[in-house]
Order: C-alpha cells, then structure tokens, then sequence
C-alpha cells in the first residue's frame, strides 16, 4: 500500500512535470520618451515631428519607407505602382486584405478621397501640398485599382505616396459632401469657397474633430491610440491586424503597448535613464551622448547610439555681391578655394561636437548612395590658402596686417563679415573661424543679426554665411541651392550659376535607375566640390538611449529613429 | 466703510484702464510680430503658386483669407497721420507697396494719386504671369531696387517695358508711368505739416476684442479664437493646463508665505542668537539662486539612485491633470516642483517678516502689553501679528496672476505640462493666439490682484487717510 502511495505520488509528481502550466506571458510594454506632446493629431493638418511619430503606428500609407534601408515597400497598396509611360501615369492595386478598424476593406474610393482633401486649397496643411502640385489627376479603375497622372516624371513620383496617411472616407465624410467633386476640382480654392456646403464641411474637417479625441483618431496602422493626457501617449496593440501578415520586419508588431511619456528636459530624462524607468530615449545631442557614456549605470543596462541626420552645415559664399553693393570678394574661385583651407573645421568639430559630427564633401548627405566617398575634403592648409590668395592679387601692400587689393582702381581691404544664425553653436564656431581668418590677415567680422533670414535669403546682405539646411530621405536633393533658376528669390544663397549643373540637375530628376542617377550626382558634386559656391562642412548625428533587454534593435537617423513596434525583450 | 466707496470705484476705474492700456499694448506686440499668420495657419504655401498656376492667383487668395480673418483691416480705431496719408491706405496689401505708400505720404507726396497709381500697379501689373515669371524682369526689379522708391519705379518702368515687348503690357507700363508721373508731381510739403485724426470703427483689435469678422465672440468674454498650432480653442488649452499650474502655485504659495513667515517670526524672536543670523544670511544666499539651477540640482539630489531616490524625477503619472483632486493625489510627483517654486517666496517672506516682526517688537504697544503681563503667545497673536502683516497684503497682490501663469522654468524642467509649459510651447511654436491670452489674463489678474490689495489695506489699516490715496 505504502509502495503504492510512493508510486502514485512520483506519478503525479511527474505529470505535474510534464504538463507544466502555460503561464500567461506578459504584455510587452515598450515606453520611450517624447520631446513636447503632440499639438494635434489631425490627419492632413498642423505637422509635427510628434505627429509624424505616431502616425508611424496609427496610420497605414500607400507605400513606406525603410527607415534602414531606405528601400521602399508598399503597404497599402499590394506592390509598388507600375509605370505607363504612354501617359506618364502609374497604375496602383490596393492590397485586398488592407483593412479598417470597422473590417471594411480599403478601396480605391478612400484613396481618392485621401488624394483629393490633401489636395484642397481649403485645407490647411500648407506645405505639404507641394507634393500634390505634380499629381494632374487621380482616377479610380475599379474598387481596388486606382491611377495617378502626374505632370510630368519625377523620381520622388513615388516616395511621395509615403507622406500622407490613408483616410476612410465613410469615416470622415459620412454624408458625402466630396464625393461628387473630382481631384481637379477641389484643387481650385474659389470653387471651394463658393460652395457654402462644402467650404463648411472643409471648415469642420480642419477644426478639432479629428484632432484630439482618441475616438476620432482612426488609421489603418497596427497600433490604436487608447489614452492622452497632459504627460503621456499610451498606444495599443490591436489584435489579428492585417499588417502582421506582410513579414516586413517593419510591421512585426511586438510590443503590445507603446507608451509615450514627456520629458522637456535633459536631466530629467538622465534621470528616467539611471532609474530604468524607459525603455527608449532619443534626441541626444552630442555632448549629451558623451555625458551618457561617462555614466556606468547607465552604460549597464543602455545601448547608447549616434545616427547620422540628414541635415548638414555649409558657408555660404556671396557670389552676387552687387545687389547689396558689397564688395566683390568671392566671386573670384581663386579666393574661394584659399578660403576653403583657410576655415579649421576638424578642430571645430572636434571642440564644439565632442567629434561626433562628420566631415562632409557636398550637398549630398552621407547616409545615401550618392554620397561621393572619393571626394576629400579641403584641409586646414593655411600657408596654401595664402598662397592662392596672393595669386588672386591678395597681398598686404600696405604693410597694415590686411590683405588688400586694387579694384577698379580703387584699393580695397579684405574686410568681410561672417554672418550667422543668433544661436550658441553656432556663434561658437563661427567665432573660432573668424578668429583663424584675422590671424592670417584678413579682417573678419562676426554677425549673427536677429533679422538673419532677412539678410540673407532676400536682401542678399552678406559676404560669408554659415548656416545649417535640412535634406531629406529618398532621391530628394537640396538642388535648389545651386541651380541658376532658384536665384533671386529661391533657395540658391551663394548666387551661384553654372549651365552643367542646370543641366545635370535636370536629368538627375529623371533618371529612375539608381546608379545613373548616383553617377550624375557624383559628377554635380565634384563641379561643386571645384567651384565652390559653398563650402560644405559636416553634418551632425543623433543620440539615443535603448535598453538592452532588447536585442538587434534597428535605428535609424531619421524618424521615427526606432520602430517601437518591433521591440520585444531578449529571452534572457 | 461708506465713506471709502469713491476711493473703491476711482480704483476699480483706474484698473480697468490699465486692462485696456495693457491690451492695447499686448495687442500691438502681436501685430509687430514677423510671423505671417496665413503661412502659419498653413492655408498658403509655396505649393499655391504652383498649383494654382501664377503667383497674382496665390496673391488674390491671400488677400481674400486676410479678409476672412480681418487681417486686411486697420489694426486700432485711430489714426494719427498727416493729411497726405489717404483714409483707405489699409485697402492696398500688406507688404512693400503699402510701406512704400506710407514712405511717399510722410515725405509729402499726396496719398490719393499714390494708391491709384500703386493699386493699379498691385492689381494688374506686378502678379501678372507675364511679368512674375519672367526671369529677367524679376532680376532687373531686384537689381535696380524697384521697391525701395517710387522714383526708382519711374525709371525702371520703362526699361521693364522694353525687356516685355508685349504690346498689352507696354500700354499698361505706359499707363502706369503716366500715373506715377502724376503721382509724383503731387507733393506738397505743407500738408504734411496738417496732422489729421482717422477713426476706423472696424478695426483689428475691435474685433480681437468683441468678436465679429472671424474671431468668434472675442476676448471679453475668454474666446481668444483658436490656436495656430492645434486648432483647438486656445479656451480649452488653457483650461487644461490651469489645474496643474494652480496646484502647484497654491501649494507654492503656501509653503512660501506660511512657512516663511513663521520662521520670519522665529528669526525675529531669536535675532540675537547666532544660529538666527547666519540663518538670516541664508535666507539672502539661496535667495540668489537661480531657479533652473536649483530645479536640477534637487533632481539630481533627490531623484537620483546614485544619490538619494525620494522622489521621481519628473513629469506626472498618466490620467494625472483632470481634476485638482487626482492632481494632489500625485503629491510624490509635486513635492520637487514645488520646493523648486517656492524657496524664492519663502527667503523672501522670511526675510520681510523678521525685519518687520522685529520692528514691531520695539514698538511701545508691545512693551506696555509685556507690563500688563499678557503672556508671550498672546502679544504674538493680538499685537504683533496683525502689524507686521500688513505689509505682506502687497505682497499678495502679485498672487494672483501666480496662480494662473505657473513657471516657465520649473515647469519644463521637471515636465509638467501647465500654463508655463504652454507658454513655452505657444512662444517657440509662434502661436500667437494662446501667447496673447496668457499674457492678457495675466495683465487682467495682475490689476485684479492689486485692486485688492489696495482695497484690503484700505479696510483693514485704519491709518490710511483716503485724502492721502
């Protein structure tokens, strides 16, 4: 009997083995922190950079960007669209299992209402309308297919599909007050203004109704926003979505809650890093990041990263200095090859960006494929840059410590102003430049006047300009700072014209094959690289805290920097 | 009590214009500021041009939105001008044209031929697609300062004439050139000497004020119109920052003036000690500390695991804002932000109450009091106190608008999302509207505040001789 207790106890003891209970796994909950809190959440209005970040998880778009490999993927639609050259149009198909909250299926009519309130010139989302200045027309074939018409064909055609989110038409327009309208229509704002009916629902559509409430924010995206208050976004996973099935790792929805919690300033969010109150924190800056890494708890249980952004610095040299009636110092490319060896820039980098800045050659950034990695840059070489000063007629005649030169009969000093924006990084660098130029005998000034975009984008009041300009992902160049017909009034500083660079401009914009196009961007650098019109200094990175309970995290150097979405803890 | 009622209503009347004056000014400011309020709203962008063909269409369109938003109006009810300036300049657009205008019409050229000649030059000359776009007349314009003087538009008109070679357009230079001629030839030096007095009974700040013309019902009644940055009511956004910041200033301020003025107090009676003076000093040295520094030095003090982890470092926890009730209930979340509001209150009650206690100590009242044998607490409480917190009523006039414009500093250093941090946000993100209305009520509580300090003092200390105020 007792051998039979014995027996029946290590029996059950060994079932209790085998059939170990499943134990419910926690919820993953990623929490990360948010600069400011979102203004608003409105589908086509008030852009942020919070807006964008969430419309990441709230949102589904017709195509995306990987924000590693910069690859394009479609999302809504079920491949990338297909071009037809014979009316420079692209024929698109809405992936059939795309899908609302509701269960209805996303059809060609959602898309074309999408397409036609970004387009309105009653709604106000101001810039972003440039990208529907290219897009003729928009034409629904059937429930899933749709056309779009472009004016003319343009390599961003199709990265332009992955800057608005898709919107369900039966959601925001129950009543059908767009429907009747066509695409070309409601881009003429006295047609809207005209139609009392529909500028009122144009005038509803852009107030808060969409905004703010949770309710009334409705995506395609795999994430609902389920609470916002004063400090903190709490978005939730929703069950069985249909971008699960897509095996893009960019969709792999992992965490089932993202959390977003405020911190304005930097101590506090050291702080929420030494507690392990979050599991992300992005938006260092560089001395930041060198604070982070001095930090042993810290560097315990945090994986500090730097990725490079797309913006970058350069000097703007005045090339038309006739419409301010300055002097013309720099349209001689003599003088403007001295300076660029006059201008300490590692030193300055190293000083003032703790080295975590990069060196850059033009005005490609370094994160794309048609960065020219062969291109050196000019190095701190003062006794050359004298030297090509002097060739350019540069010399102290005088014997007063400038450099001086006759022009127009006329002798006159090197005394240039080196204008900046008014802000302290870069009055620092500034000031470390225009320090190095009167050692060498040219007499040079630091400006940094409030009314500087006055000054420098429409009066054209300057000598040297050192100024930071933002770029973008995707074939997207700042060509606009160096073609002939961006001057006067456009985006082209310096003055700067060359008919090769207009040329090979243009035919960048049309080239669709990546490595013609990046063989034509090498060869506009190295124009520029030789002419000079600006010197391009260095472009800067981001920091960023990411807890290492998370393994082969993917960042990025534009947003939203991580997917929050695929984090999940390491087993171990 | 009756006879102080006029002294009462000449306070109310004179608050009442410095809330006026103060709105003017505020209003004014705002005016000033560089930021267009159509790019802002994002209902014009670059994109317009393109999409709707030529820049005179983008133009056209802005002016109707100025006109939907009241933009395209005089901005006050009067206006002192010479009798060159023309009644209807508003009428011409905002921008070089209408400063051109101005410039002419203050050196004596008469205004009515000038906005001819400049309205006709706005409407069918400079936005047309043939001049706009073309390439070379832009440059020339640039180059030859066309809009720096209207003699210099004498003489590029002509030369953009040449450049043109159209035959429609020649004929409006032509026309144009004759009317600046006339223009020109119309100055009259003594005029400018005639100062005359415009009433504009539709102006921007009437309808910033009372409402109308787009802007809702108008800042009387609390609508400042919507904010730019979310669209949202800027009423709404205040209201709900508001909780957040009055629990915090009102817990502030009762730190600051209870706890300050009882070791006020406690300093005065002890003023002899050693202990007390070098407390006294104290009090003057972290009086001088500059508040975001000690705002991240108690961070780092007490929210620190590698020092002393009281606290949490910021921010407050979700749903937390609503109501005051759950608000008080994050108190481990307050107590940091609050110490970081106060010290300055308290140094400087502290500080204020010793030398008016000890002041009071001295007086003759106290010492004949002690004679009678009254006991120590009770001279405090009955003859002490009730002098030596006179002062203090000034004081609390600046309470007010304390309680409802909350910290800048302190509220983004330690995240919490009240009026300060709306402030900060509204300022960098060029909102006008709510940056207006914060510093509009708090101009408003500020008088408020001060009237009652003055009525107060006027009731509670009967030396105050009303012939005096």
């Amino acid at each position: 009997m007792r051998f039979f207790g014995l027996n029946a106890l290590l029996f059950i003891g060994l079932m209790a083995c085998q059939c170990k209970p499943t134990v419910p796994q926690a919820p993953v909950q990623v929490v990360a922190h948010m600069a400011s809190m979102p203004q608003s959440l409105h589908p086509t209005n008030n852009p942020s950079a919070e807006r964008l970040e969430l419309f990441t998880y709230l949102h589904g778009y017709l195509v995306r960007e990987d924000i590693v490999s910069h690859e394009l993927h479609p999302e809504v639609l079920a491949q990338l669209p297909e071009f037809r050259p014979a009316d420079t149009s692209y024929l698109c198909r809405i992936n059939p299992q795309a899908r609302f909250d509701n269960g209805k299926p996303v059809t060609s009519h959602d898309v074309l209402y999408t397409f036609k309130m970004n387009a309105c010139l009653g709604v106000r989302n101001g810039s972003a309308k440039t990208n529907f200045a290219n897009i003729a027309d928009v034409r629904p074939i059937d429930s899933f297919t749709f056309s779009l018409e472009f004016r003319e064909q343009n390599i961003q055609d199709i990265y332009l599909l992955s800057e608005f989110p898709i919107l369900q038409a039966s959601f925001y327009d129950s009543a059908s007050v767009v429907a009747p309208y066509s695409y070309r229509q409601l881009k003429r704002r006295y047609f809207v203004i005209k139609d009392s009916v529909l500028s009122g629902y144009v005038a509803e559509f852009n107030g808060p109704k969409y905004a703010l409430a949770p309710s009334k924010i409705n995506g395609l995206g795999a994430y609902a926003l389920t609470g916002w208050d004063n400090t903190h976004m709490v978005l939730e996973k929703k069950e069985g979505h249909w971008l699960a099935s897509t095996g893009w790792w960019f969709h792999q929805s992992r965490a089932d809650k993202i959390i977003f919690k405020l911190a304005t300033d930097y101590t506090g969010r050291m702080l929420d890093l030494k507690n392990q109150t979050v599991d992300v924190s992005v938006g260092f800056n560089s001395k930041e990041v060198a604070e982070l890494m001095l930090d042993t708890a810290i560097m315990a249980h945090y994986d500090i990263r730097m990725e490079p952004m797309y913006s970058h610095t350069l000097i703007a040299f005045n090339l038309q200095p006739q419409m301010a009636k300055r002097q013309p110092f720099f349209t001689d490319p003599l003088v403007r090859t001295a300076f660029a060896y006059l201008f300490p820039i590692q030193d300055a980098m190293d000083q003032l960006s703790n080295g975590v800045a990069m060196r850059i050659v033009g005005p490609i950034s370094p994160n794309k494929s048609g960065y020219h990695k062969g291109l050196v840059p000019y190095p701190y070489d003062p006794a050359k840059g004298k030297a090509l000063l002097a060739q350019a007629g540069w010399a102290d005649s005088n014997a007063d410590g400038i450099l001086d030169k006759s022009i127009n009969g006329k002798r006159v000093d090197f005394k240039v102003s080196f204008m900046c924006p008014p802000t302290a990084l870069f009055q620092a660098v500034s000031g470390l430049f225009v320090e190095s130029l009167n050692l060498l005998g040219i007499g040079a000034e630091l400006e940094s006047p409030e009314d500087w975009r006055d000054r420098f984008m429409e009066d054209h009041d300057f000598d040297m300009f050192f100024i930071s300009v933002s770029n973008a992902p995707g074939p997207s160049y700042p060509f606009s700072l160096f073609r002939s017909e961006d001057f006067p009034g456009g985006n082209n500083f310096s003055g700067y014209s060359n008919p090769l660079i207009d040329s090979l401009t243009a035919e960048v914009s049309s080239t669709f094959d990546p490595a013609d196009r990046d063989a034509l961007l090498y060869q506009i650098q190295e124009v520029l690289h030789r002419d000079l019109p600006y010197l391009f200094v260095s472009t800067g990175r981001r920091g960023m805290a990411i807890h290492k309970r998370y393994k082969d995290v993917k960042t990025s150097g534009v947003l939203p920097i991580i997917m929050l979405n695929t984090l999940a803890p390491s087993p171990n | 009590m009756a006879r102080k009622y006029p002294y009462f209503i000449n306070r109310a009347l004179q608050s009442v214009l410095v809330v006026f004056l103060l709105s003017v000014i505020t209003f004014t400011l705002s005016l000033r500021s560089p930021i267009d309020p159509l790019a802002h709203l994002g209902a014009t962008s670059e994109a317009d041009n393109l999409n709707l063909g030529n820049r005179k269409e983008a133009e056209r369109q802005q002016q109707l939105l100025r006109q939907e938003l009241g933009l395209d109006r005089p901005p006050f009810y009067l206006k002192l001008a010479p009798s060159t300036l023309p009644y209807r300049y508003h009428e011409l657009p905002q921008g070089p044209l209408r400063d051109l205008l101005r410039m002419h019409c203050y050196q004596g050229y008469l205004g009515r031929p000038l906005l001819e000649y400049l309205k006709l030059l706005n409407d069918s000359f400079l936005f047309s697609p043939i001049v706009a776009q073309n390439q070379q007349v832009q440059t020339l314009m640039l180059e030859e300062g066309f809009f720096s003087s209207i003699a210099h538009q004498l003489r590029v008109l002509p030369k953009i004439g040449e450049l043109l070679g159209h035959e429609g357009l020649s004929n409006r230079v032509n026309r144009l050139t004759l009317l600046c001629q006339e223009a020109l030839a119309s100055k009259s030096s003594w005029r400018l000497a005639i100062p005359v007095v415009y009433f504009y009974p539709s102006n921007q700040y009437h309808h910033w004020l009372f409402g109308g013309q787009g802007r809702g019902r108008g800042a009387w009644v609390g609508d400042f119109g919507q904010s730019w940055s979310s669209g949202k009511s800027v009423f709404g956004s205040l209201r709900r920052s508001l909780p957040i910041t009055f629990v915090l200033s009102a817990l502030s301020l009762v730190v600051a003036i209870i706890g300050g003025g009882a070791f006020g107090v406690v300093l005065a009676y002890h003023h002899h000690r050693a202990w007390a003076r070098v407390a006294g000093g104290g009090l003057f040295l972290v009086y001088t500390i500059p508040s975001f520094w000690l705002a991240t030095l108690l961070l780092l003090c007490f929210a620190n695991p590698d020092v002393l982890h009281w606290f949490p470092p910021g921010g407050l926890p979700f749903g937390v804002g609503r109501g005051l009730g759950d608000i008080m209930g994050a108190w481990p979340y307050l107590v940091l932000p609050v110490a970081s509001l106060s010290y300055g209150g308290f140094c400087m009650v502290g500080r204020f109450m010793r030398a008016s206690v000890s002041e009071t100590l001295h007086e003759p009242y106290v010492f004949a009091a002690r004679a009678k044998g009254i006991g120590e607490g009770r001279i405090l409480v009955s003859h002490v106190l009730p002098n030596a917190l006179l002062p203090l009523i000034t004081i609390m006039g600046g309470i007010l608008p304390a309680l409802f414009s909350g910290s800048v500093i302190t509220e983004t250093i330690f995240s919490i999302p009240g009026m300060g941090y709306l402030l900060f946000g509204a300022t960098l993100s060029n909102d006008i509207p709510t940056v207006m209305a914060i510093l509009s009520i708090s101009a408003l509580l500020s008088a408020l505040g001060y009237l009652l300090c003055d009525v107060v003092y006027a009731l509670v200390d009967p030396r105050i001789r009303l012939s005096k105020l």
